[in-house]
């Protein structure tokens, strides 16, 4: 075979053009969800790679800062949280139903757990309900369980505006101009912790759905807004599927 | 996709996790389509994607738009972890199976049963990729990336960071390779 001959066999063989999209929606989702823990890791990374504070300085304060705290309070750590969250009846039913763990936190010598029903589930109805789970980590059992529901906060016209921006800088990029038609909130579930005066508070979601056409095509996004990106003004499109 | 928007994208994604989604919804394909291309096997194309974008996300704040573009960056990675796929024959990349819980729905298997059948029917691409398989790596990447991802020798040179002249050479050696092992 000439070089030629191979390099028109090579141009015009049929390729495979496969997808699998379940796994891309598997991998968008865990990507998703490991960003957040990289992105903690970028916040504190930077002021090591700086040079602002000696390397070996930092290490030494750690070193004895981890001393002195372990002597005082002892290292509650939180897989042991969640340990003992999921010896808990409770909690093992709310799993099985299609629950799963958003957040633990922990603050002094109470752990907590925040369990939020899986997208599906909701969607479903096969789980509509969440809980705030209490450890007593001294005795290593649970000490309380708060039930949670959705939540359904109305939109403000900033937030509308800032719904509209988004998808109209996010879908030009890709498909075409959107023309939305419709903005309302729906339902969404706690999905983090957070410490406040030394108490546990469930951080609120704020969801809504947008309809939108580009061209002849219909599409319906979900947009997500959480507290820190309401204050600047920021909300982000957690999915977007075709409305037939 | 412009370069400008795909810099702006880029700089969002260093910063907010939807603007990461959006890239990686605009890359997806193009990536598991040359991992496929590369392997010629379903489960190690999506374990390689996997890594591939698990390590993107990892290094996305260390990068800068140099010499490189982001899909180009994207191709290095991949061609990085194809080559450990490679010399190891057995990959050990995270599968998301450890990620999340191991578990496979009922759409999951039928996607991949449906993508198997389709891959099985291209019997002239197994039969070439075979041969291709038996070239040199650096060979099998330069042929792949021009012929089957249709890859300007200019951006071949960006993604394995070579000059062009020895991609030009490199495609050249690998199709007299080929052509011997078809011979």
């Amino acid at each position: 075979m000439e070089i030629e001959d191979l390099i028109k066999k090579l141009e015009k063989i049929e390729l495979p053009e496969i997808e699998i999209p379940s796994h891309k929606e598997k991998l968008k989702s865990i990507l998703e969800s490991q960003y957040l823990k990289e992105k903690r890791g970028w916040e504190i990374f930077p002021i090591w790679k700086r040079g602002l504070i000696p390397a070996g300085t930092i290490a030494v304060i750690i070193i004895i800062a981890l001393l002195i705290s372990n002597l005082i309070f002892p290292q509650y750590t939180l897989a042991q949280v969640e340990e003992i969250a999921m010896k808990n009846p409770q909690v093992k039913e709310l799993i099985e139903r299609g629950a799963e763990i958003k957040d633990i936190k922990i603050i002094k010598d109470r752990g907590y757990v925040l369990l939020s029903p899986k997208e599906a589930a909701f969607q479903t109805k096969q789980l509509e309900e969440g809980a705030l789970v209490e450890i007593n980590l001294k005795a290593k059992k649970v000490s309380r369980i708060d039930k949670i529901t959705p939540q359904v906060s109305p939109l403000t016209e900033q937030e509308k505006e800032n719904v509209k921006k988004t998808i109209e800088k996010s879908e030009s990029l890709k498909l075409g101009e959107p023309e939305i038609t419709e903005i309302k909130t729906i339902p969404a579930f706690p999905q983090k912790l957070i410490e406040k005066d030394k108490k546990i508070e469930v951080l609120p979601e704020k969801r809504a759905s947008v309809i939108y056409k580009i061209g002849e095509k219909q599409w319906e996004g979900t947009i997500n807004f959480t507290e820190e990106k309401m204050g600047e003004g920021k909300v982000e499109i957690l999915e977007r599927v075709e409305k037939k | 996709m412009n370069l400008e928007l795909e810099k702006e994208m880029v700089r969002r994604a260093q910063k907010e996790p939807g603007a990461f989604s959006e890239l990686y919804e605009y890359n997806y394909s193009k990536i598991f389509g040359y991992v496929l291309k590369r392997v010629a096997n379903l489960e190690i194309a999506q374990d390689i994607t996997s890594e591939i974008f698990l390590k993107s996300l990892k290094n996305i704040k260390k990068f800068k738009w140099k010499n490189v573009s982001f899909p180009s960056w994207l191709y290095k990675i991949a061609s990085n972890e194809i080559a450990n796929y490679f010399r190891k024959k057995e990959y050990k990349a995270v599968s998301l199976e450890k990620i999340t819980e191991p578990s496979i729905s009922s759409n999951q298997l039928q996607d991949f049963i449906e993508a198997e059948e389709k891959l099985k029917r291209q019997k002239d691409f197994l039969e070439l990729h075979q041969k291709i398989t038996k070239l040199p790596l650096l060979y099998q990447e330069v042929i792949v990336l021009r012929f089957f991802e249709k890859k300007k020798i200019g951006e071949i040179a960006e993604i394995l960071g070579k000059r062009e002249g020895t991609i030009k050479s490199l495609i050249h050696r690998g199709l007299e390779k080929l052509r011997e092992t078809m011979a």
